[in-house]
C-alpha cells in the first residue's frame, strides 16, 4: 500500500482535489421468486447472467453527485444503510480511475470495502438479506466523473 | 365488419412509423379515429412489434456472457508503454511491500524514473477493463464473510457468504 | 441528434483520444441491437455472436471514418448487416426468394384477425414458448433483407432514414420494404393461428367501435 502510493506520488498521480463525480446507485432485489418484470438494466442481466437467482428487480436507481472527499447516505429496505465516499480519482489518457469507499450496515453487522474501479464502471456490493423471504439486496455503484 | 378504407396499407405503415409529414400526419389521425378498418390494421401491426419486441428480449438473454469483454480482447493491443516494459521487470506488488531493501529499491527505481515517466499515461495498479482493484474489505458478522469474484460482464462483485463455505474459491454463490 | 447520438458522439471522440476502454461502454450501449440483428439473419447463435463481436472490432478499426453526424447506431447496423450478408455469401447459403412488390395487400376480411387471436398477454410458459417458436419459424421464412429492415425498425427503431443509410438504399425502397415485410410477417403469423393451434379467445386489442 505505502510503496503504491509512494510510486503513485513519484509518477505525479494523485488525487484531483476538486474533482467532482456523479454517482449511479441501483438497488436491485435478488429473489427466487416470481419472474422479473419486463425490459432490464444493463446491470440486472449482468447479475441475472452471474448469480442463479431466478428473479432481479431494480428497487431504486439514484444518482448522488459527490465532490472528492465528500460522502452520502442511501437508505436501504429493512434498516440498512448505505455509506459512500469518494477518496480520489486518477486522472490519466487511457484509465481514469474511482476510489470509492462503500460501508454498508444492517444491524449488528456490517460490510466495509474500499476500491478503485475505472470511470464508469460497476461494482456489486452485497447489501443484506431481506427481513422476508428468501431475497437479497445488491448495489450496482458506478461513478461517473464529471 | 367496417367498411373498407381508401387508405393504403404502405401510407398507414408510414403513419404507424410517424413518417410522414406534420400535416399528413394530423390529417391520418383524424381519419384513423373514425375509420374501423385502419384501427383493426394498426392493431395488427401492433400485435407484429409487440412479438417481436418480446422475441427480442429472448434474444437478450441470450447475448453470450463476456461479449463485451470477448470485444476488448479482439481488439489490436496498443504499443507496450515505458511503465508497461519497465513493470515486466519488477516483481509482482504484493512482493513489493515485503522488506525495507525491496521499499528502498522500488523508492529509487521510481525516482530514478519518475521524469521519463511522468507523461506515460499507464500505471503500475492498472485495472484492466472493468475489474475493480480492491484495496481493503472488513466483515463485521458473527458468521459471513466477503468474497470477490468476476460477474459474467468482467465486473466486481463483493458477495457476502456464510463463514461456514468451505468453498474458498471464485465460485458463483447459489442462494443464501 | 438525439441524446442517445450525443453520448455516443462523445465516446468516440473519446476513443479517439486514445481512452481505449471508452470503446466498452460503446460495446455495451450496442451490443444487445447488434447482437440481435446478427441472429435474426445467421439464425445460429454462435455465428451471430461471432459476427457481432467482429461489426465492433470493424468499427474500433475504422472509427476515425465514422461521420459524427450520423448515427452511431445506423453505422454499427450498416457494419453488421454487411458483414452477415458477406458471411452468408461465403457459407453459399441461398438467398431466401425476394418478396415482389406486387405483393397483395391483406384483404379486408383478415384485417384485425392477429389482434383478435393473438392474447396481449400470454400467461402461460407454454404459450410464450410457441408464440416465439413460430415467430423465429417466420422470421426464417423471410428473405434476409427484409428480415433485416424489419429488426432494425422494430427493434433498434432506427428512421427511415437511418435504415437508408444502414441499408444503404433509397428511402422509397424503405417504405416499401418495411410494408412488404410486415405483410408476409403478418400473413405467416396468420396461416399459424389459423391452423392447428386454437388461441384462447381473448379481448380484442382495439375495441369495436359504432
Amino acid at each position: 500500500m505505502m510503496i503504491g502510493t509512494a510510486l503513485m506520488v513519484a509518477l505525479g498521480l494523485g488525487n484531483a482535489a476538486g474533482a467532482g463525480l456523479t454517482i449511479d446507485v441501483q438497488v436491485i432485489e435478488a429473489s427466487n421468486n416470481g419472474d422479473s418484470p419486463g425490459a432490464q438494466s444493463v446491470a440486472i442481466r449482468d447479475l441475472g447472467a452471474t448469480l442463479s437467482y431466478k428473479s432481479f428487480r431494480t428497487l431504486s436507481s439514484e444518482q448522488r453527485v459527490l465532490a472528492v472527499g465528500e460522502g452520502t447516505d442511501l437508505f436501504l429496505p429493512d434498516g440498512a444503510v448505505a455509506h459512500i465516499s469518494a477518496l480520489g480519482v486518477e486522472e490519466k489518457k487511457r484509465n481514469r480511475t474511482v476510489r470509492l469507499r462503500v460501508r454498508i450496515e444492517q444491524g449488528q453487522e456490517s460490510l466495509d470495502t474500499e476500491y478503485s474501479v475505472r470511470n464508469g464502471g460497476t461494482v456489486f456490493v452485497s447489501a443484506g438479506k431481506r427481513a422476508t423471504g428468501d431475497s437479497v439486496l445488491v448495489l450496482a455503484i458506478a461513478p461517473h466523473l464529471k | 365488419m367496417p367498411p373498407p378504407c381508401h387508405v393504403s396499407g404502405l401510407e398507414l405503415s408510414r403513419y404507424r412509423d410517424r413518417e410522414l409529414s406534420s400535416a399528413n400526419l394530423a390529417e391520418l389521425e383524424k381519419h384513423v379515429e373514425g375509420c374501423g378498418s385502419c384501427q383493426l390494421r394498426l392493431a395488427d401491426s401492433a400485435v407484429l412489434s409487440r412479438l417481436l419486441g418480446a422475441q427480442f428480449l429472448q434474444a437478450e438473454h441470450a447475448l453470450p456472457p463476456g461479449f463485451a469483454r470477448g470485444v476488448m480482447a479482439r481488439l489490436p493491443q496498443p504499443p507496450p508503454t515505458l511503465i508497461a516494459t519497465l513493470r515486466a521487470w519488477l516483481p509482482p506488488r504484493r512482493a513489493l511491500t515485503l522488506g525495507l531493501v525491496g521499499v528502498a529499491a522500488a523508492a529509487s527505481l521510481a525516482i530514478v524514473f519518475a521524469p521519463s515517466l511522468r507523461n506515460q499515461d499507464d500505471h503500475l495498479q492498472e485495472t484492466t477493463e472493468n475489474e475493480a482493484q480492491i484495496h481493503s474489505i472488513e466483515v463485521t458478522s458473527p458468521d459471513r464473510s466477503a468474497m470477490v469474484f468476476e460477474s459474467a460482464e468482467g465486473n466486481t462483485v463483493i458477495w457476502m457468504v456464510p463463514s461456514t463455505d468451505e468453498d474458498g474459491g471464485q465460485a458463483t454463490p447459489a442462494e443464501p | 441528434m438525439t441524446p442517445s447520438d450525443e453520448v455516443d458522439r462523445q465516446l468516440v471522440a473519446r476513443v479517439l483520444g486514445g481512452e481505449r476502454e471508452a470503446f466498452a461502454d460503446l460495446v455495451k450501449r450496442h451490443q444487445t441491437r447488434v447482437f440481435a440483428l446478427a441472429r435474426s439473419l445467421l439464425r445460429n447463435q454462435a455465428d451471430a455472436a461471432d459476427i457481432a463481436q467482429e461489426a465492433f472490432v470493424r468499427a474500433y478499426g475504422n472509427l476515425r471514418r465514422y461521420r459524427a453526424e450520423g448515427s452511431f447506431t445506423a453505422w454499427i447496423a450498416k457494419i453488421t448487416n454487411n458483414l452477415a450478408i458477406d458471411f452468408l455469401r461465403r457459407q453459399k447459403i441461398q438467398a431466401s426468394t425476394e418478396l415482389t412488390d406486387d405483393l397483395p395487400e391483406p384483404g379486408e376480411g383478415h384485417a384485425g384477425t392477429l389482434a383478435s387471436q393473438v392474447p396481449a398477454d400470454p400467461q402461460t410458459a407454454t404459450l410464450r414458448r410457441e408464440l416465439g417458436a413460430e415467430l423465429e419459424r417466420a422470421l426464417g421464412r423471410l428473405p434476409e433483407k427484409h428480415r433485416a429492415i424489419l429488426i432494425l425498425r422494430e427493434i433498434d427503431g432506427l428512421s427511415y432514414q437511418e435504415l437508408s443509410e444502414a441499408l444503404e438504399i433509397p428511402v422509397g425502397t424503405v417504405m416499401s420494404r418495411l410494408f412488404h415485410s410486415r405483410v408476409k410477417m403478418q400473413e405467416i403469423l396468420r396461416e399459424y393461428l389459423d391452423g392447428s393451434h386454437p388461441a384462447p379467445v381473448t379481448k380484442p386489442i382495439v375495441k369495436d367501435r359504432e
